[in-house]
C-alpha cells in the first residue's frame, strides 16, 4: 500500500532533488515502581515528510494525514519552504552527490505484542525480586519496545528512483534495584537488559533474566558497601560498557560532519595521530566483525546505501560520519548516517553502532598490570564537548589495589579530552561488548549502538 | 473530526470498550522552524500534527494509548486496546481522574506566526554575532514557532480548551581564535515578540561575551573543598535534579525519596524559596491543564527552606497520602537575594563560578559529580581565568542547605527565573 502511495505521488514531486518518507514509530511501555503500575501504554505516531533541496538549503513538511491530498499539500510545503529560505539565503554548494536506484525491502513482520504480555512479564520479574530480595528499600521494572518502521522514495531531481523500507525493532527491560547502605542512605543500581529484536523474540519467560538480576543485586550490595573513589588523574581500566561511551560520546560527536562544519577540535586532525596505535574506531552500519549489530542501517534516510565508517585507524584520525551535503560541502563520500527519530523529524547526522575494536591483551592482564586505580564496569549516561572533553556518569565499579580487584566504589563520574586521553591507551583487551540500549540526543533522540573491548588508560575521576 | 468531536468520540469510545472513569487530550500542533548550520541558513520546516492521549480506568485497572489520528477508526481501535491494557493490569485505587472544579477555556501567547518577522530575527542575530563577537563561531541556531491548540475532556465533566503560541530559539556556538577554541556553550529562550533583538532575551549576550572570555582554559590545581557560584542556566539544572529526586513522584513512589517525610519541615538553607509558577507573567504558556486534568496554578516548593510541596500527580498524591502538586511544570522561580553577582564573586576566597554542569544523574541520596564546563576560578575574590578539566562533586541535600548568598540579579529565560546561587561544600578537583 505505501509502495502505492509512493508511486502514485511521484507526479507531484518538484523538479527539484525531493525526499518522501513515511514512518511509523511504535512504542509500548509497562512500568512498575515498588510494585505500583506506574505506565501503561501503547502509543502509536506515524505520519509523512517531504524534504526538498534548492540553492544549497533544504525545505521540509510533515504531516500525520497520509492521505493523498494531505499527501500533496505536504510536498508542495516543502518545495515552498525551500524557495522561502534559498531565495533569502541560499549558498553555493550545488548538487548532492547522486543516489544509486535500487528499493531495498525488509520483510514486513507484525510487530504488534499485546500489552498483557508485557505486564504479565514485568510482573513476575517484579513478583522474582520483590520475593528474593527482602531488604530492597526500592525497585522498579520498566519495559520499554520501539518499532520504527520507514519507507523512503526520492526522485533524486526527475534521475533514478531510490526506495527503501526498513523495520528495527527494540525491546529493553530496565532494572533497577536500590538499598540502603550503612548509613541509612539509598544507593542504587540499574540495568538495560535486551536491544535489538522484538520483545517476544528476545524476551521468552522471566526467569531467563534471574541470573542476571541476582548478579545485579549481588554488585547493589558490593556498592552498597563500597567506598567514594579518591578524586584525581588515575590509572583505569574502562570496561566494554564505557569504553562503547567513550567512542561515542568522546570521539563519536566530535567527528560528525555537521559539528566538524561547527568548529569540532576534529577539524583539525585529520589523517593525523589522535590516539595510541592501540586504538581504531569504526562506526558500523549494519554488521561488525561477522556479526550483527543493534542497530542495522543498509540504507539511510537520505537513500545512501550505509557502509561503515572507520574514524581512528590504529591511531590515525581517518574519516568523519557524512550526510549528503557535509560530504559534498567537505569533498568526501556519504557515509550513510542521515538518520531521523519521527516521521516530523529532518534527517541529521547520527551514529550507528559506534564501537572501539578489541586488542590482543587479555582483561585479567589489563588488571594485573594496574598498581593502584579502577576498573570501571557500568555508565549511566554521557555528553561531550566539540572540543572532545567528556563525561561519563559511572554507576558500578572496583577498586584495582596491586594488580587485583578491591572494594566496589559508589557512583562517580569521569572525565577528560579524548583527543589527549587515548593517547595515555596502553592496554586494548581481546573481547568485544555491545550495549543496544543507547538513545542518543541531539535536536532528535535517536537509538544507536556502542561497543567495545576493556581498554587501560588515563583518566580524570570524581569522588572525595 | 475535529479535535473536540475527536475527544468527544474518544471519551464516548473508552466508556464503550468498558472504562467506568476516562480522560482524554487532544492536541493540534503547528511549528514553523528555521535551522542553521555552522553560520549558514540550512533548513525551513512547516510541521503540522494532532495527538490524542486516552487514559481508561475500568475495576480500578488504568492503561493509556496515544496515537497521531483523529479518524474514528483508529480512535476506536487506541480505545479498544487502551481498555484491554487496563484489563490486563492490577487494580490500584489511586487510579483516577480530576473532579469537575471550573471549567476554562485559556488563551496564551501570539495564535499567528509571523515567519519573516523569525527570518529576520534570526538573520539579525546571525549578522550581529559576525560583526560585535568574530571570534564567536555559531555551530546550531533553530528557531521556531510552535502553537496548539488543545481540548482536554473527563468523565467527571471536566472540559478544558488551551490556546497558546510562543516563539523559541537555541542557540549552540563556540569561541575560536587561530588553532584555539572554547568548549561549546548554548542559550535557549522562550518569548511572543520576534521583532525583538533575540541577543537581548534572557542572559544569552552574557553568555556569549562570557564564551570569549573562555580561551586558554587550565585545570584547577589540585582538590579542594569550596564554594561554588552557579549561573541561573547552572542553577536550573542542579535546582531540576534536586526536586526531582527528592520531591518527584518516581522517588516518592519507590519509597526512596531521603524528604519522603519532610514535607513542611526544613530542608534547605533559610534564604531558599523556590516556587514553581507556570502563571508568572515572566513565564510563556506556562502550563494551564495538569496531566491528570486539573488546573494548573503557581506553588511554593521550598519557602523559607521548608519543603511545602512535592511534585505530584494525582496518582502519586493517593500512593504517597502527600497533597498533589498545583502544577508540574517546573516553571522554577528562586527568590532573588540582597548582594550582586560581583559582591558574591569579592566573598570567595578559593572557588568557581560554574556556567554549566556537565554530570550523571546524581544518586538517590543526592550525590553528584561532573565537570565544571565554560567555568572560571575564582580566588581572593576576584576572577582568576577559565578552567577546564575541573570536576565538582558533592551532595545536592547539603548544596541546597549551604547557600552562601543569593544575587539581586535574575535571568528570565521565559521558562524559569533564576538567580546566581552561592553554595558552600563543594568538591573541586583539577588533572
Amino acid at each position: 500500500m505505501l509502495d502505492e502511495l509512493f508511486m502514485n505521488r511521484r507526479a507531484d514531486f518538484p523538479a527539484k532533488p525531493t525526499e518522501l518518507r513515511v514512518q511509523r514509530n511504535t512504542t509500548r511501555n509497562a512500568a512498575l515502581i515498588s510494585g505500583n503500575l506506574v505506565s501503561n501504554a501503547k502509543a502509536v505516531a506515524s505520519g509523512v515528510s517531504a524534504r526538498v533541496y534548492d540553492r544549497g538549503v533544504y525545505g521540509f513538511a510533515s504531516g500525520a494525514d497520509m492521505s493523498d491530498e494531505s499527501v500533496k499539500k505536504i510536498l508542495a510545503a516543502a518545495a515552498d519552504n525551500a524557495v522561502f529560505l534559498g531565495s533569502r539565503a541560499g549558498n553555493s554548494v550545488g548538487d548532492l552527490p547522486p543516489l544509486a536506484p535500487g528499493n531495498e525491502k525488509t520483510a514486513k513482520i507484525d510487530t504488534d505484542v499485546p500489552q498483557k504480555l508485557l505486564l504479565d512479564f514485568a510482573k513476575e520479574l517484579d513478583e522474582y525480586i520483590a520475593g528474593k530480595y527482602k531488604n530492597l528499600s526500592g525497585r522498579s521494572v520498566a519495559v520499554n519496545c520501539l518499532d520504527m518502521e520507514k519507507l523512503f522514495m526520492s526522485n533524486d531531481a526527475g534521475g533514478p528512483v531510490r526506495m527503501s523500507h526498513s523495520l528495527v525493532p527494540r525491546a529493553i527491560i530496565g532494572v533497577n534495584l536500590t538499598v540502603n547502605d550503612a548509613d541509612g542512605a539509598p544507593v542504587s543500581l540499574g540495568m538495560p537488559y535486551g536491544g535489538y529484536g522484538f520483545f517476544t523474540d528476545l524476551f521468552r519467560q522471566p526467569s531467563q533474566l534471574y541470573k542476571d538480576i541476582d548478579d545485579q543485586f549481588e554488585k547493589l550490595m558490593q556498592k552498597a558497601e563500597g567506598v567514594y573513589p579518591e578524586a584525581g588523574y588515575k590509572k583505569v581500566i574502562l570496561g566494554p560498557d564505557m569504553a562503547g561511551i567513550l567512542a561515542h560520546e568522546a570521539i563519536g560527536h566530535t567527528v560528525e560532519a555537521d559539528l566538524v562544519l561547527g568548529g569540532s577540535v576534529a577539524r583539525n586532525y585529520m589523517n593525523k595521530p589522535i590516539a595510541s596505535e592501540l586504538v581504531t574506531l569504526v562506526d558500523f552500519a549494519h554488521t561488525a566483525l561477522g556479526g550483527p549489530v543493534p542497530v542495522p542501517v543498509v540504507v539511510d534516510d537520505e537513500g545512501i546505501e550505509a557502509k561503515d565508517a572507520v574514524i581512528i585507524e590504529n591511531g590515525i584520525l581517518r574519516s568523519y560520519m557524512h550526510n549528503r551535503f557535509s560530504a559534498k560541502k567537505m569533498g568526501y563520500e556519504p557515509t550513510g548516517n542521515a538518520r531521523a527519530f519521527q516521521f516530523s523529524d529532518e534527517p541529521l547526522i547520527r551514529m550507528r553502532n559506534t564501537a572501539v575494536l578489541p586488542g590482543k591483551s587479555k582483561l585479567a592482564d589489563l588488571i594485573a598490570s594496574v598498581d593502584d586505580g579502577y576498573y570501571l564496569v557500568r555508565t549511566g549516561n554521557g555528553q561531550a564537548d566539540t572540543t572532545s572533553e567528556f563525561m561519563f556518569s559511572v554507576t558500578f565499579g572496583y577498586e584495582i589495589k596491586n594488580g587485583k580487584l578491591g572494594r566496589a566504589i559508589k557512583d562517580t563520574t569521569i572525565s577528560g579530552v579524548a583527543f589527549d586521553m587515548l593517547k595515555t591507551v596502553d592496554m586494548v583487551s581481546d573481547d568485544m561488548v555491545w550495549s543496544g540500549s543507547g538513545m542518543c540526543g541531539k535536536k532528535q533522540p535517536i537509538p544507536t549502538g556502542m561497543g567495545g573491548p576493556a581498554i587501560k588508560c588515563m583518566i580524570n575521576i570524581g569522588g572525595r | 473530526m475535529n479535535r473536540r468531536e475527536a475527544a468527544e468520540y474518544t471519551l464516548k469510545a473508552l466508556k464503550k470498550a468498558g472504562a467506568q472513569t476516562a480522560s482524554c487530550r487532544v492536541t493540534d500542533g503547528y511549528t514553523e522552524e528555521l535551522n542553521s548550520e555552522a553560520g549558514e541558513f540550512s533548513l525551513y520546516r512547516t510541521l503540522f500534527d494532532s495527538s490524542l492521549s486516552m487514559y481508561a480506568v475500568k475495576d480500578g485497572k488504568k492503561g493509556t494509548a496515544n496515537l497521531n489520528s483523529l479518524e474514528k477508526k483508529d480512535i476506536d481501535e487506541a480505545a479498544a486496546g487502551c481498555v484491554a491494557a487496563a484489563e490486563a493490569a492490577e487494580p490500584d485505587d489511586a487510579n483516577d481522574t480530576a473532579e469537575l472544579i471550573e471549567n476554562k477555556r485559556f488563551t496564551d501567547g501570539v495564535l499567528e506566526a509571523d515567519k519573516n518577522a523569525l527570518f529576520d530575527g534570526v538573520k539579525g542575530y546571525m549578522a550581529e554575532l559576525k560583526d560585535k563577537y568574530p571570534k564567536i563561531n555559531l555551530e546550531q541556531f533553530i528557531a521556531k514557532y510552535k502553537k496548539s491548540d488543545t481540548v482536554f475532556l473527563n468523565s467527571k465533566g471536566v472540559d478544558f480548551e488551551w490556546a497558546r503560541g510562543n516563539y523559541n530559539y537555541n542557540s549552540m556556538f563556540s569561541g575560536h581564535d587561530g588553532d584555539k577554541s572554547t568548549s561549546f556553550n548554548g542559550y535557549s529562550a522562550d518569548f511572543t515578540d520576534p521583532r525583538q533583538n533575540f541577543m537581548d532575551i534572557g542572559n544569552n549576550r552574557m553568555v556569549i561575551e562570557d564564551t570569549l572570555k573562555q580561551f586558554d582554559p587550565q585545570p584547577i590545581d589540585g582538590k579542594f573543598v569550596g564554594p561554588v557560584i552557579l549561573s541561573p542556566e547552572c542553577a536550573e539544572e542542579l535546582l531540576f535534579y534536586a526536586l526531582m529526586i527528592f520531591a518527584g513522584e518516581a522517588n516518592l513512589i519507590n519509597g526512596t525519596s531521603i524528604w519522603k517525610d519532610k514535607l513542611n519541615t526544613v530542608t534547605s538553607h533559610s534564604s531558599l524559596n523556590i516556587a514553581s509558577n507556570p502563571r508568572d507573567s515572566r513565564i510563556v504558556c506556562g502550563e494551564r491543564i495538569t496531566g491528570d486534568g486539573f488546573e494548573a496554578k503557581d506553588t511554593d516548593i521550598i519557602k523559607d527552606g521548608v519543603l511545602k510541596s512535592f511534585i505530584l500527580s494525582l496518582y502519586g498524591s493517593k500512593k504517597t497520602g502527600n497533597p498533589r502538586s498545583a502544577n508540574q511544570s517546573f516553571n522554577l522561580i528562586a527568590a532573588p537575594g540582597n548582594k550582586s553577582l560581583s559582591e558574591i564573586i569579592a566573598g570567595v576566597d578559593r572557588g568557581l563560578l560554574i556556567n554549566r554542569f556537565s554530570g550523571g544523574v546524581p544518586s538517590a541520596n543526592g550525590d553528584f559529580s561532573g565537570v565544571a564546563k565554560n567555568s572560571f576560578a575564582i580566588k581572593g575574590g576576584k576572577m582568576a581565568g577559565p578552567i577546564n578539566e575541573t570536576m565538582i562533586s558533592g551532595n545536592l541535600e547539603k548544596l541546597l542547605q549551604s547557600v552562601v548568598a543569593i544575587s539581586k540579579e535574575t535571568a528570565a529565560n521565559g521558562s524559569c527565573v533564576l538567580p546566581w546561587l552561592a553554595l558552600d561544600g563543594v568538591t573541586i578537583s583539577g588533572k
